[in-house]
């Protein structure tokens, strides 16, 4: 008698685990599953072993001059996407050269030659409205496109991780880091035209993290005044940075911050920059022939 | 007989579902990471737990050195009280007080000493590292919380954790850290060496100080930050810093077998 309800009681015990074990392992609504206590915190490590191979550093070089930059395959045949800000006005094959170095799982990095040059007839290869180009790998390697999402999927307040390049004395690497979506749009910088906040808002959000200026060719400063219409662009630095949401899927591309010009450090400026939406770099690829589909 | 049985066969499936327990609980935990989803309260908790396991092994570091004072921090090593530091947070040291964070939340305040040779950079494996001892009365020697070390493979891109650290001398503080690239080299001291890249607001005062994973364990001595020396605002580098790797740190302090146990 008292082993039947030894036994029982057992059997009770083992359901209840199973029953635990199984909710646990359950997936679904986002708000309302438990995970262990590193889950969030590695989130990063797993969106950055998927975005890292997808990016490259891009070293833009004419003898002691040099500009760093970072880059994302937007095809498997190495067409890379930078900011167009970082391609010198006096461009040419013969002076410059652009080497790209494209991470590897294994911690390592394998090189390339590039060229910059007119794609599809776009003159000089930016794409146009973005500021974005397309440089062009010299190989027949194949690589490892980004994942790219809809911009609507984007919401204010997501994680993002960020994708740059840090330089430190002679070297260079590719830097991770968290971001956040501050606002899906350009939001209101002020002094602007209502036509020009329009087309900011088409094509530009506003993401925060630890975005930092890039050294970037003179030629920038009015490519960015350009772009950015009748913003002053001594309030923008070139900062760089590719932007994966945590399912590591491309959603932006971070090419300018906000900073400060005075000597005053009351007003300096922290984490407020702005990205190219996924949708806008989308858009001009297929204008531009390079992506296919309909996808936007 | 027939009891035996019941019971081996009840044992058996008990031990059969606990393993089945714990199989599932792994492949939740390891996973697939984009498919797993958060509460906000195990969020939260993930940096308190690792906050309060790491904090024990943390101390602030302050430097009379001349006629003024310098202030940074430094990780417990050794129950005995062995503390990892900078050497730029202690050089030319006269006198070193620390001060012990305990688990019922009081700061203990110590005199310390820099350990066998005056650490000088070049001598002391090429890093900016230095030991130094709390001193604890005789006969009464204090128990401290050694901080647990994690390994080398453990530095990989995007690994999230926590910096505790005495920044601007304000007292203890942590500030969330991740791990932006995991060996990059950097000219410091004398020569390039390869140091952890963070994503973390280092300020002066947080050398010396650790750089822990989520479960608390050590991945670095945060050392330095870069910045932009000019005037103009416009070039000002936020939230870039630099630590010593934990292979780095057990390569200086195997030179030390013989006083840290």
């Amino acid at each position: 008698m008292r082993n039947k309800k030894f036994v029982i009681l057992s059997l009770c015990l083992v359901m209840i685990l199973g029953i635990l074990s199984f909710t646990g392992c359950t997936k679904g609504d986002i708000y309302n599953i438990n995970i262990d206590l590193q889950g969030k915190t590695m989130v990063y490590e797993t969106v950055s072993h998927k975005a890292l191979p997808s990016c490259a550093l891009v070293r833009i070089k004419n003898g002691l001059t040099e500009y760093i930059t970072v880059g994302a395959f937007v095809t498997a045949d190495g067409d890379l996407l930078i900011d167009g800000a970082m391609i010198p006005a006096d461009y040419n094959q013969k002076d410059w050269s652009i080497e790209v170095r494209v991470w590897q799982s294994n911690d390592t990095y394998k090189s390339y030659a590039a060229i910059f040059d007119n794609i599809n007839g776009m003159l000089g290869g930016v794409i146009d409205q973005s500021g974005l180009a397309i440089i062009k790998l010299i190989t027949t390697d194949k690589f490892t496109p980004v994942d790219i999402a809809k911009t609507e999927t984007v919401a204010m307040g997501e994680d993002l991780l960020a994708v740059s390049v840090l330089r430190e004395g002679k070297s260079a690497e590719l830097i991770v880091f968290e971001g956040i979506v501050s606002n899906t749009g350009f939001g209101d910088c002020g002094h602007i035209s209502t036509e020009a906040k329009r087309d900011f808002e088409y094509l530009m959000m506003t993401v925060g993290g630890h975005f930092n200026p890039l050294s970037a060719p003179e030629r920038s400063q009015m490519h960015i005044n350009d772009t950015m219409h009748s913003r002053p662009s001594d309030f923008m630095a070139v900062s760089d940075a590719i932007l994966f949401d945590l399912n590591g899927d491309f959603v932006g591309f971070n090419r300018l911050k906000l900073v400060d010009i005075g000597t005053d450090n009351e007003n300096i400026v922290h984490n407020i920059s702005y990205a190219v939406k996924s949708d806008v770099v989308v858009h001009e690829l297929q204008k531009a022939g390079i992506l296919k589909g309909d996808k936007v | 007989m027939r009891r035996r049985l019941c019971l081996v066969f009840t044992l058996v499936i008990i031990l059969v579902t606990m393993a089945g327990i714990a199989t599932g609980c792994n492949l939740c935990n390891s996973g697939d990471v984009y498919n797993n989803n958060y509460t906000v309260e195990n969020i939260n908790y993930a940096y308190e737990a690792a906050t309060k396991k790491a904090s024990l092994s943390s101390v602030l570091v302050h430097s009379s050195v001349g006629t003024g004072t310098s202030s940074g921090s430094g990780v417990i090593i050794s129950q005995d009280g062995y503390v990892l530091t900078n050497d730029h947070v202690v050089r030319s040291a006269n006198s070193i007080e620390v001060e012990v964070l305990q688990a019922d939340g009081k700061i203990v305040k110590y005199s310390a000493e820099a350990i066998a040779e005056k650490p000088d950079g070049t001598k002391y494996y090429g890093m900016d590292m230095a030991l130094i001892k709390i001193k604890t009365e005789k006969g009464k020697p204090d128990v401290f919380t050694p901080a647990e070390f994690a390994k080398a493979e453990d530095l990989v891109y995007g690994k999230s954790g926590i910096m505790i650290g005495n920044p601007k001398n304000v007292g203890f503080m942590v500030s969330k850290a991740m791990i932006s690239n995991p060996s990059m080299e950097v000219a410091y001291p004398k020569t390039i060496n390869k140091y952890i890249a963070l994503d973390a607001p280092v300020n002066p005062g947080n050398s010396g100080g650790g750089f822990y994973d989520i479960q608390g364990r050590l991945l670095g001595i945060v050392t330095l930050r870069q910045y932009e020396p000019g005037d103009d605002n416009k070039d000002i580098v936020f939230g870039i810093g630099f630590a010593i790797r934990i292979d780095d740190v057990n390569g200086y302090l195997a030179r030390y077998t013989e006083v840290v146990r």
